[in-house]
C-alpha cells in the first residue's frame, strides 16, 4: 500500500533525468563549438598583429613610438574582449546551468561541469601561450629597429659636430661628445659661452639607451631567467644555493646591461652606476 | 580591570613573562580604552572583531605612525623584537628577508592585539605604513621632506618642488622655455637639472624622491614661480577641470573612459583633451589629490565603491568605442 505511488515517482524522476542529460549534452556540444570559433577569431587577431606591427613600428616617426603602442594596445584590447566574452558565456551557460541542477539532491552534473570548465581552462592556457609567443616575436622584430635608430643618431652627430660656430667671433667649435641635451660650449678664441642645441633626433638618445642596452644583453637576461629560483623555501640548503645562483646570473646581466648603457651615453656613467647599485640592492632585498 | 588592560597591552596570556609597559604609558591609556577593557572583562575572550570598514572605532591613534596612543612606539618595537628573537631561536639560520618578513607579520598581529577593536580601515593604514617602513620604503602622502637627505639637495638651484611643478606644467602644455624663464635659468641649466632629477629618482631605493615628486606635482598650482603658468584652455575645459577636482564620480568616469580608450587603440589622454578640454598634467594633478586623500583617510568600503564605479564606466565606454569601430572582432560568434 505504501508503495502505491513509488512507481510514478520513479518514472517522473527518470524523465527529469533524461531531460536534464539531453539539455546538458546539447549545451556541452555548443560550448566546445563556441570555444573553437572564439579561438579562430583570437588567431585572426594575432596573425594580423604579427603581420602589421613591424611596419607600423618602422613607419612611426614619433620617438616614443606612440602610434605603434596604440596599435598594440588596441590589438590587445580585442584579445581581452574575446576572452571576456568567453568568460561571460561560461558564467551564464556553464556555471549557472550547473547551479540550476545542483540544487537537486540526485545526480548532480559534477562531471559535466568539470569537463566544460576544463575546456575553458585549456582554452585560456592555449590562447595565453599564443599571445605571449606572438607578442615576444613582434617585440624581437621591432627591437632590431633600435640599432637602426641609434645608427641614425650617430650619423646625424657626425654631420653636425664640425658645423657649429661661435655666435660672437665665428670661430669653428668642436662638439667633442654626443650631447643629448642643450649644452654650453665655450669658444676657445673669445671665451663666449655658446649654447649647443642637439635637435629632436639626438635628444631621443636618452630614452633609447636603456631599451637598446637591454636588447643587446637579452641573451644574458634569458640566461638569468632560466636560473630564477622557484624551489621550496623550507629546504634551506637548496634555497640558499638556488638564490645565490640566481643572484650571480642577475648581476652578470645587470652589469653587462649598464656597461652597454654607459657606452651609449658615457656622460651619464656616474648616474648610471648609482642606478645600477640601486637595482642590485633591490634584487637582493 | 587594570590587570585586564595590561593583559591586552601585552597581548599574551603568559603575563608574568612579559615586559611591562611603563607606568606612564599605562596611565596614558584613554578613559575610552579603560571602559572597553571593563566591558571585555565581562565577555568571553574573542578573536579580532571588525567594527566595519571605514567606521570610526573610537580609539585615538597617532596620525603619522597610526599606532594607538595607549602605548609608546618604543614599547611596541620592543615587544616585536622580543617575539622575533623568540622565533629566531627556533628557526634554522633565517636570512635577512625571513627576519624582515617575520618582523612585519609579528608587528601586524601585535597591532591587532594591542588595538583590540581597531577598524579595518585603521588597520590598513597601519599595515601600509609599518610594512613599508620595515622594507625601507617611503609611503606616498606621508613622506617627509628631510632637507638633510642628499638626494633632495637642489640641482643647479632647482629644487624638487621646482622640478615637479615644472613637470606638471609641461604635461599640461607649457613649453620648456617658459619653464626655464620663470625659474630664472637658461635652457641648458634647466635641461641638465631635469635629467639629473630623473637620475635621483632612479637611484633612490626608498622611493622618497619619487613620492615627494608626486606630492609636489599635485601642488603645482601653489608654486610661487610656476603656479601662474598655464597653457591656453577653453572655458568648457576650465569648467570640466573644476568638476573633475570636486566630483569624484566624474573623475572615476573619465579614468574608466581613458582606460577603455587605450584598449581600443585610442590615445586616452588625447581623447580626454579633445572631449573635455583637460590636459594630461591637469588630470594627473587631480589624480594626485585623490590619491593623497585616499592614503590619508584609508576607507576600504569607499575605495571598493569607486573602483566598482570606475569598472562599470570602463565597460560602458568600451561598448561605446567598440560600436564606433564597427564592433568587436568576435561579435558575430554566438553561443
Amino acid at each position: 500500500m505504501f508503495n502505491l505511488f513509488s512507481g510514478n515517482k520513479n518514472k517522473q524522476q527518470s524523465e527529469e533525468l533524461s531531460s536534464m542529460q539531453q539539455e546538458l549534452a546539447a549545451i556541452e556540444q555548443r560550448w566546445y563549438t563556441f570555444l573553437s570559433k572564439l579561438e579562430e577569431k583570437y588567431d585572426e587577431v594575432l596573425t594580423a598583429f604579427e603581420a602589421e606591427a613591424p611596419s607600423i613600428y618602422e613607419q612611426d616617426e614619433d620617438y616614443a613610438k606612440r602610434t605603434y603602442h596604440r596599435f598594440k594596445s588596441g590589438m590587445d584590447g580585442q584579445l581581452t574582449a574575446i576572452r571576456k566574452k568567453m568568460q561571460d558565456t561560461a558564467e551564464v551557460q556553464i556555471r549557472n546551468t550547473y547551479r540550476k541542477y545542483d540544487t537537486a539532491s540526485y545526480n548532480s552534473p559534477y562531471e559535466w561541469r568539470n569537463r566544460c570548465l576544463d575546456a575553458e581552462h585549456q582554452w585560456e592556457e592555449r590562447t595565453n601561450a599564443k599571445r605571449d609567443a606572438a607578442f615576444a616575436k613582434v617585440e624581437q622584430a621591432v627591437s632590431e629597429d633600435l640599432e637602426v635608430q641609434y645608427a641614425n643618431i650617430l650619423a646625424t652627430y657626425e654631420q653636425i659636430k664640425n658645423k657649429f660656430t661661435c655666435t660672437q667671433c665665428g670661430c669653428k667649435l668642436t662638439i667633442d661628445r654626443l650631447y643629448f641635451i642643450s649644452t654650453y660650449i665655450t669658444c676657445p678664441a673669445c671665451n663666449t659661452q655658446n649654447t649647443f642645441e642637439p635637435g629632436t633626433q639626438i635628444r631621443t638618445l636618452e630614452w633609447l639607451a636603456r631599451p637598446l642596452a637591454e636588447h643587446r644583453t637579452k641573451h644574458l637576461y634569458e640566461q638569468y631567467q632560466q636560473h630564477v629560483y622557484n624551489g621550496r623555501h623550507d629546504d634551506r640548503v637548496a634555497y640558499r644555493q638556488g638564490k645565490e645562483a640566481e643572484s650571480m646570473y642577475y648581476e652578470k646581466y645587470l652589469r653587462a646591461m649598464f656597461d652597454e648603457m654607459n657606452n651609449i651615453i658615457p656622460d651619464k656613467r656616474e648616474q648610471n652606476e648609482l642606478f645600477y647599485q640601486r637595482m642590485l640592492a633591490d634584487h637582493k632585498r | 580591570m587594570f590587570k585586564k588592560l595590561l593583559k591586552d597591552l601585552l597581548g599574551n596570556d603568559e603575563e608574568k613573562k612579559e615586559p611591562q609597559p611603563s607606568a606612564n604609558a599605562a596611565n596614558n591609556a584613554t578613559a575610552h580604552n579603560q571602559h572597553e577593557a571593563e566591558e571585555e572583562e565581562e565577555e568571553e575572550e574573542e578573536e579580532y572583531e571588525d567594527n566595519g570598514y571605514g567606521d570610526d572605532d573610537g580609539n585615538a591613534y597617532d596620525p603619522q605612525t597610526h599606532h594607538g596612543l595607549h602605548y609608546t612606539q618604543a614599547q611596541f618595537d620592543a615587544e616585536v623584537d622580543r617575539r622575533v628573537n623568540e622565533w629566531k631561536a627556533d628557526e634554522e639560520d633565517p636570512d635577512d628577508a625571513d627576519i624582515r618578513n617575520a618582523k612585519i607579520n609579528f608587528g601586524n598581529s601585535l597591532y591587532r592585539e594591542w588595538n583590540r577593536n581597531v577598524s579595518e580601515s585603521q588597520y590598513m593604514k597601519f599595515n601600509q605604513q609599518y610594512g613599508s617602513t620595515a622594507l625601507g620604503y617611503a609611503v606616498f602622502g606621508s613622506t617627509k621632506h628631510d632637507a638633510a637627505n642628499p638626494l633632495l639637495e637642489p640641482i643647479h638651484g632647482i629644487t624638487l618642488q621646482d622640478y615637479a611643478a615644472a613637470s606638471s606644467k609641461m604635461a599640461s602644455g607649457v613649453g620648456a622655455n617658459q619653464i626655464a624663464k620663470a625659474l630664472g635659468v637658461e635652457q641648458p641649466v634647466w635641461e641638465e637639472a631635469s635629467t639629473l632629477w630623473i637620475s635621483r629618482m632612479q637611484q633612490d631605493n626608498t622611493f622618497t624622491v619619487t613620492n615627494l615628486f608626486g606630492t609636489y606635482f599635485g601642488e603645482s598650482a601653489q608654486h610661487p614661480k610656476l603656479g601662474g603658468l598655464a597653457a591656453a584652455q577653453s572655458e568648457s575645459g576650465k569648467a570640466n577641470l573644476e568638476k573633475l577636482a570636486t566630483d569624484r564620480y566624474f573623475y572615476e568616469e573619465l579614468c574608466g573612459a581613458r582606460q577603455a580608450a587605450y584598449e581600443y587603440g585610442l590615445d586616452g589622454a588625447q581623447w580626454i583633451m579633445e572631449n573635455y578640454g583637460i590636459a594630461l598634467g591637469d588630470f594627473q594633478n587631480v589624480a594626485v589629490k585623490y590619491m593623497t586623500e585616499r592614503n590619508a583617510e584609508w576607507n576600504s568600503n569607499e575605495i571598493m565603491h569607486f573602483q566598482n564605479y570606475q569598472e562599470q564606466k570602463q565597460k560602458e565606454y568600451a561598448a561605446k568605442f567598440a560600436a564606433e569601430q564597427g564592433g568587436n572582432v568576435a561579435d558575430d560568434v554566438e553561443f
